[in-house]
């Protein structure tokens, strides 16, 4: 299960701090989930999740797990819509279909889907 | 007189991104590291709020949580109504970590705990255009 589309790391790294402003954040990103006053500043988010669920249903007992990642980027602009902070985190590509018994936080695991990924590893 | 009955036992966990790095966290110095660095070392937060009203508060957090649900259900006589017994066993819980920035995004301090604990009185607001006029002028 998928909301929203995964967010383009590529995009989202050739946003420049102190130069790229609010509009040219839109017309990349496209329109933000949540914007957020903070006092004459303002912060937008953006953000996409994706879940994989697994089941073993043997009528009597049964086990169930979901594993739910998400993408989130913050843009974070001065009170003259100047971008000049940006966070971003990328996890829709990690989920995986796992019982519960099966480890979802896996560092190489993590790793490989990273480097499959355009722009995660600074490509 | 059991005319017929079942039982289903179900176990359930759910993980939502991962947990925010403790040894990230220890290793913040308020005073010193600011939004920027702080965003490089967590990456992006699940929420920002507006704190102090020029500062802000970001908050991360993560599920991994484990549930037992056991049903039973049985008939206990020929034509009277079926009865049916189930149990949640829920330890899900929501841990997180919030941070503190001051109006130059310096960082003040950061907390770990459940989001429960974390992020009351904290709520979004509107922008004040009455508010961001009278600044203007």
């Amino acid at each position: 299960m998928e909301s929203n589309d995964p967010i383009s790391a590529e995009a989202v790294r050739s946003l420049v701090p102190w130069r790229t402003t609010a509009r040219e954040v839109v017309e990349k990103l496209g329109a933000p989930t949540e914007v957020v006053q903070l006092g004459r500043r303002s912060a937008y988010r953006y953000d996409a999740s994706s879940s994989k669920s697994a089941g073993l249903v043997l009528f009597v007992f049964n086990m169930f797990a979901q594993d739910m990642r998400t993408d989130r980027v913050w843009a974070f602009f001065d009170a003259n819509d100047v971008l000049t902070h940006i966070g971003a985190t990328y996890g829709t590509h990690r989920t995986q279909y796992a019982l519960p018994w099966e480890d979802v936080h896996e560092a190489d695991d993590d790793a490989l889907r990273d480097a499959k990924r355009p722009g995660v590893l600074g490509k | 007189m059991l005319h017929g009955s079942c039982m289903q036992a179900a176990y359930t966990v759910r993980y939502e991104d991962n947990p925010v790095s403790t040894g990230v966290l220890v290793r913040l110095r308020p005073g010193e590291d600011d939004l920027e660095s702080c965003l490089t070392s967590l990456g992006a937060p699940h929420h920002v709020f507006e704190y102090n009203y020029d500062g802000m508060a970001l908050l991360w957090h993560h599920v991994d949580s484990a549930a037992w649900a056991v049903t039973v259900s049985m008939n206990v006589a020929r034509n009277a109504p079926g009865a049916r017994f189930s149990m949640d066993s829920d330890s899900a819980t929501m841990p997180g970590a919030m941070l503190w920035f001051d109006r130059d995004c310096r960082l003040i301090k950061w907390r770990q705990g459940l989001m429960r604990d974390l992020k009351p009185g904290f709520r979004p607001r509107p922008a004040d255009l009455e508010q961001q006029d009278r600044d203007d002028r």
